[in-house]
């Protein structure tokens, strides 16, 4: 069976945290725990002459993240991926996923090895 | 001197009240109003969706609504809440809704916690008055609680006359029926009297309504159930984005991500804030860092470049719009290099971007509450409703709409009052603090003035004997110099605090608490919105003795109307449950509450262009509802009020105590601080006892750029003491090197719940205790001041200094 993994666009991550809390509450995590955190980037001053700067908010997956197999057992969405905000996350069998990746800001991350 | 005539309801407002029974799914009301009584059928809704509102599934009962408060916000997310055995187990966004298709912000995410909190207040309480400020309450009931309350309000209505009973909201709650409690008794004063020059969104609304006779909003689809896919709508080519953090806010009913669904589909942005936030890193050159308080320098810019160049929609503007030809005689007065200078922004930016909305078809403008929170802000909100209006962005696809509450089932609510001419006389009404004093506020909205009820606390009056203070905390949120009016707050007689937490002004202030509901634990609708009217739908019971505000008010209103104002007693609170009193507020959209839950929301069909249609005007005719018929950039109502020094044309003004207006203070007070800053998990003062939302965000940070730290002998992460003539308070720095190195932001709404300790032991030093409200409040460098128009104090531009905590 191939593996299951989530895509991240982070063009378009705003950084709402939303996915933190939606996984909190499916796992019922406490405050201490988190499928997935959110990091800054930047801002990084790429050409200040242009106002170009590197400004993201970058999504990672602890071990915490199960990937939603009950949810998705029940042919539901992992909950970050339907609440996000920016519906910049997908899942799914990451040969597929790996198709979307076609920007520096777009990563894929393997959950079910 | 001459008389604002009330462009917003300048046809009724002479006509005789007309009282008259009618029925109401199967129960008979009086009612009472000035305009005729509406005949016909409503129009029906666009789209009622055959979707079910209750279900079962794994185990879990789950419940169809949508999100409106309690907690604070004027969004109204579809969601799905799943109970078992009684218990809200989670919340998930509903995928059906078109409003936020599945999505939702933590603040909804995390209700769970929220509903069963360990501070969630339980039962009502009561406090002896010289015990304010104690943790020395006393459970009561709800009979109690109601019979000390009509017992205090009667006394101060005898003593001092009814219109010194005040009802004092906040924001972001559904309940704005408070304001029938006031009209009930025959109270016309109800507002936000703490809050310094009203200073959200009613000076951009008063404007929009001098201007236009009603108010617009950014057209993101949201009128259109069918959102992006409706062939009617147009994406936005370019946006300007101004004084707005719309991902984190998600302010006035505004999904702020809705702004980047549109990006996705092509929209350009262009954004103007002091910060680099994650949009504005987006829009490239098009990030205009302007200064915060320079928004009218920058506007007027942006207008003189439109006007000079001839950038305008001509055609148009000889069809629709009043003023074009004095409006560009007016910016002629100005200086293009002296406003950019003004506004610390780059000419050749400023000129760019004006030449790119006004040349972008269809082109919006997003704004938001900074715009209010500076003297002159409601200067620049008519410039900036001027650039839609004369670049033919109004009231078209993609640019900026003309907004009418759904089916006018809300219109009592939008303007201010819900009963103000069934139950008060003109006599009542006349005892409105402020109408004399500030003639904007004559015009068609129903409030208070802030600023009247300041001054008049400044000459050593008492303005108000009794209040009641619901869905506001004050002390932490929007009460400027917060110490100060605490002071004058402590001389009214008898204060009634209704909310969910105890919360400092609560602790400080009241003599009566009333505990409030979530939206789980009450039915409702939401209608604050233009686009449509949806349920709000219980999925448990109350926790604890607490009840929904709207239950409250309907308990109460009666009781107080018998006491007060018995006339009014058939025609006030009528209804014998909540249920019987939205059957009566949805009516006028030809449906029951039942029917709205079985169908959860119902969006009106929605029209554009509808001053070609004649639908703006009570008349019928095409235009818009104002004394010319057209968008007025040169606005009647200010033209006849020029003798209170409102201006009918757009113009800058500099806001008071900047470094402009105040240079000697500038030397002492180099810097310039915004409140505000927008973190996703707070409603302003709300969730700080949340855990899982604290955890994200620990502390009350100030953003700084590093060299100014390094400056001031500051380090990362230090407590800092930012500081003006008006106060001081402390912060935690945080750096940034995209700032302005004179400008720095901080946040609001702070206190520490978990200093329960010192809210015990605040006998002796109320200033340490009140869950340390004073400490981390910006507030406190807030000046009163909100100029000739009495709309816009400077929240989000004080000067002041910094140093080392
Ligand atoms: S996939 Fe599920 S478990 Fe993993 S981070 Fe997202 S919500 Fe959490
Ligand atoms: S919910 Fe989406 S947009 Fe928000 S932080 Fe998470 S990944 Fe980013
Ligand atoms: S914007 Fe956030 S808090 Fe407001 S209703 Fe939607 S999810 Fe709830």
């Amino acid at each position: 069976m191939s593996a299951k993994g989530i895509f991240v666009d982070a063009n378009w991550c705003t950084g709402c945290e939303s996915c933190i809390l939606a996984c909190q509450q499916e796992h019922g995590y406490s405050e201490k725990e988190f499928g997935v955190k959110v990091f800054k980037l930047g801002p990084l001053h790429i050409n200040d002459e242009e106002k170009h700067f590197e400004y993201d908010f970058l999504p990672a997956f602890t071990e915490w993240c199960d990937l939603c197999e009950e949810r998705t057992a029940k042919g539901k969405k992992p909950t970050c991926v339907q609440h996000c905000q920016a519906q910049c996350l997908d899942w799914g069998p990451v040969e597929e996923l790996a198709k979307k990746v076609t920007s520096r800001k777009q990563y894929l991350v393997g959950i079910n090895e | 001197m001459t008389e604002a005539p009330d462009t917003t309801a300048s046809d009724s407002q002479k006509a005789p009240v007309q009282y008259h029974w009618g029925e109401t799914n199967g129960k008979r009301y009086k009612r009472g109003s000035r305009l005729p009584k509406k005949t016909g059928t409503p129009t029906p809704a666009a789209e009622t969706p055959h979707v079910p509102w209750k279900w079962e599934e794994d185990g879990y009962t789950v419940i169809r609504g949508t999100a409106r408060s309690a907690p604070g916000c004027h969004n109204v997310c579809g969601i799905l809440s799943y109970v078992k055995d009684g218990k809200l187990v989670k919340v998930e966004g509903d995928p059906e809704d078109p409003y936020n298709q599945g999505r939702l912000c933590s603040r909804c995410l995390c209700i769970p916690d929220y509903v069963y909190s360990k501070d969630r207040l339980l039962h009502p309480m009561k406090r002896a008055r010289e015990d304010r400020g104690k943790d020395k309450f006393v459970q009561i009931t709800w009979d109690e609680a109601y019979d000390i309350i009509v017992h205090e309000f009667k006394k101060v209505a005898d003593k001092y006359g009814v219109d010194k009973i005040a009802m004092c909201q906040g924001t972001g709650r559904d309940i704005h029926q408070v304001t029938r409690l006031n009209a009930c008794m025959g109270s016309p004063n109800e507002g936000v009297p703490y809050f310094a020059g009203n200073s959200c969104y009613l000076p951009r609304i008063a404007s929009m309504a001098c201007m236009l006779g009603g108010s617009c909003v950014m057209d993101a689809s949201q009128f259109l159930p069918k959102r992006y896919d409706d062939p009617r709508y147009t994406v936005p080519e370019y946006c300007i984005i101004w004084g707005h953090q719309p991902f984190y806010s998600n302010a006035d009913g505004f999904y702020g991500h809705w702004i980047l669904d549109l990006m996705k589909r092509g929209m350009k942005v262009a954004v103007v804030d002091p910060q680099l936030s994650w949009v504005a890193a987006k829009a490239g050159r098009d990030w205009l860092r302007v200064r915060p308080g320079g928004d009218g320098a920058l506007a007027m810019a942006m207008l003189k470049v439109i006007c000079d160049e001839q950038l305008y929609d001509k055609e148009f503007c000889d069809l629709w719009v009043y003023g074009l030809d004095a409006l560009c005689e007016r910016v002629k007065e100005y200086d293009l290099d002296d406003l950019c200078e003004k506004a610390w922004v780059d000419k050749e930016d400023v000129v760019r971007v004006a030449r790119t909305y006004a040349t972008s078809h269809p082109a919006a403008i997003q704004w938001g509450v900074a715009l209010d929170q500076q003297t002159g802000g409601q200067q620049a909100a008519h410039a900036i409703t001027a650039m839609w209006c004369i670049t033919g962005n109004l009231d078209i696809p993609g640019g900026n709409v003309m907004a009418d509450a759904c089916w006018g089932i809300e219109q009592p609510n939008w303007v201010g009052t819900w009963g103000w001419d069934e139950l008060m006389d003109d006599e009542e009404q006349s005892k409105r603090i402020g109408i004399d004093r500030y003639p904007m506020f004559a015009v068609g909205f129903k409030n208070m003035s802030s600023n009247a009820t300041i001054e008049a606390w400044q000459r050593g009056e008492i303005p108000i004997h009794a209040a009641y203070i619901v869905t506001n905390n004050f002390l932490a949120t929007m009460g400027a110099q917060a110490e100060t009016q605490l002071e004058w707050y402590k001389q009214i007689d008898f204060i009634v605090v209704e909310d969910l937490f105890m919360t400092p002004t609560m602790m400080a202030l009241a003599d009566v608490v009333l505990p409030a509901a979530t939206y789980e634990e009450r039915d409702g609708f939401g209608g604050l919105n233009a686009y449509r009217i949806s349920c709000i739908n219980k999925a448990i019971e109350p926790v604890g003795d607490s009840k929904a505000d709207n239950t409250i008010f309907l308990e109460l209103g009666k009781r107080l109307t018998d006491a007060i104002k018995p006339e009014n007693d058939d025609i006030a609170w009528p209804w014998d449950n909540v249920q019987e009193m939205w059957d009566y507020a949805l009516e006028d959209g030809g449906f029951t509450w039942e029917e709205l839950r079985d169908a959860t929301w119902k969006y009106p069909e929605f029209q554009y262009r509808k001053y070609e249609k004649g639908l703006l005007r009570p008349d019928g005719k095409p235009g818009f509802r104002t004394e010319t018929g057209r968008a007025e950039v040169y606005s009647m109502v200010f033209h006849h009020t020029m003798w209170s020094g409102l201006d009918p044309l757009p113009s800058y003004v500099e806001p008071v105590e900047s470094p402009y207006s105040d240079p000697e203070d500038a030397k002492e007070y180099p810097y310039i601080v915004t409140s505000g800053a927008r973190v996703p998990h707070f409603f302003h003062s709300e969730q700080r006892q949340i855990a899982k939302l604290r955890a994200l965000h620990p502390d009350p940070l100030v953003y700084i750029h590093p060299d100014t730290a390094a400056k001031e002998g500051i380090e990362e992460g230090d407590w800092v003491w930012l500081e003006n003539k008006h106060g001081k308070c402390k912060y935690k720095a945080s750096f940034n090197d995209t700032y302005d190195p004179r400008v720095m932001q901080a946040e609001h709404g702070w206190w520490f719940p978990e200093r329960t300790d010192e809210a015990e032991e605040n006998t002796e030093n109320e200033m340490d205790g009140l869950f340390g409200v004073f400490e981390s409040n910006i507030n406190n460098l807030v000046p009163f001041d909100a100029g000739v128009s009495g709309f816009g104090s400077n929240y989000k531009a004080m000067m002041c200094k910094i140093y080392k905590a």
